[in-house]
């Protein structure tokens, strides 16, 4: 109970965004909506009204998805002792931007969906957290695994109410997400990815399968408890082969 | 015999010419050309703020071996509004940063 009030405490004071994360969010937001209703400016010719309400669908979408990302991270990181702070990535919205261009709608979905990295600040005054005294790899891992992990449940919830109610908003949020959690699961950085590759490569070889497995059986239809149990045991699998085949060999303690 | 320590600049200089040649290959149109050498303009910018007070030749060298690459590609579109375009991104980025308008992680 001490524990949920102290978290309730760290959310009050800590969960609030600073103008650069709002600047960098929106930012962010607006680069991706773009990217991701490029192609929808009119059927043969150039639209204007078009492209502008498929540009503030695709601006809601992002933002929730982002969002939903960001808040995993966030409590997460509350949880484990940390603030979060969300960081935008010129280079990667850049890049996505000129793929984009340079695309031209010809190959359909090439969406580099790469809002930005999160930077760990130790909460000094809450140091009865669970990793006390300073930042280190593994909790940084954990913080990191937490945003495709939202982002998954994101799409289970999108997936449930497009059974009940099928829209192209609905699809296209569930499309995006799906693309957004692969993205930021590559070990580049500053993705999420990076972060739990560099935290524990065993985390990352369980995560990585677990997590696109489950995406892909979700997006074809298949029951949800189903699909989460079946990662898991891929997860699993995957998990020891790397082990046996690799880490094994080459762990060598800790230093 | 090729060192890569040695050699690092010349190495990405010729990468990233390929690369610029590849992207203008790419643009459909002479507009679609000149924003994406706007926006390659841009990332220069905040590569040489990121320099600002570092080694900055190789990095510029580098950059101009995408300009070079771009402007060998490119088919739609008059090279001089390609370079000042390439340019004015540069300035605007570098700017942004160095105002602190904009604040963002590199990796």
């Amino acid at each position: 109970m001490g524990e949920l009030v102290d978290l309730q405490d760290k959310i009050k004071r800590y969960y609030k965004f600073t103008p650069y994360e709002l600047k960098g969010l929106l930012v962010s937001i607006f680069v991706i909506a773009f990217i991701i209703s490029f192609d929808e400016w009119g059927t043969a010719n150039f639209n204007l009204g078009m492209g502008l309400y498929n540009l503030f669908n695709s601006v809601l979408i992002v933002a929730l998805s982002i969002l939903v990302h960001d808040a995993g991270q966030r409590l997460f990181g509350l949880i484990a002792g940390y603030r979060v702070e969300f960081k935008m990535w010129l280079f990667g919205l850049l890049s996505a931007l000129i793929a984009a261009f340079a695309n031209n709608g010809r190959i359909p979905y090439l969406w580099i969906i790469v809002p930005g990295g999160f930077m760990l600040h130790h909460l000094a005054g809450h140091r009865l957290g669970w990793f006390r005294y300073g930042i280190n790899y593994f909790g940084q891992a954990m913080v990191a695994l937490a945003g495709p992990l939202f982002t998954l449940m994101l799409i289970i919830l999108l997936k449930v109410i497009s059974i009940f109610n099928t829209s192209f908003l609905i699809e296209k949020a569930i499309r995006f997400n799906v693309i957004y959690m692969i993205i930021s699961l590559l070990p580049i950085p500053p993705l999420d990815g990076s972060k739990i590759y560099f935290g524990s490569r065993m985390l990352y070889a369980f995560v990585l399968p677990a997590m696109i497995f489950a995406t892909i059986l979700i997006v074809v239809n298949a029951p949800v408890f189903l699909s989460l149990i079946l990662s898991l045991l891929v997860g699993i699998v995957l998990w020891l082969t790397y082990y046996i085949s690799f880490e094994r060999k080459v762990w060598t303690g800790p230093k | 015999m090729f060192q890569f320590y040695k050699n690092w600049m010349e190495f990405f200089f010729f990468i990233v010419m390929i690369l610029g040649i590849i992207t203008a290959l790419s643009a459909p149109s002479a507009f679609i050309s000149y924003i994406i050498i706007f926006l390659a303009g841009m990332i220069a910018g905040r590569l040489i703020y990121e320099r600002k007070r570092k080694i900055k030749l190789p990095y510029i060298m580098i950059i101009a071996g995408f300009l070079i690459g771009y402007l060998i590609g490119v088919y739609y579109g008059n090279v001089w509004i390609i370079i000042i375009l390439f340019i004015i991104g540069g300035i605007l980025s570098f700017r942004l940063y160095n105002n602190k308008i904009l604040r963002d992680v590199r990796f």
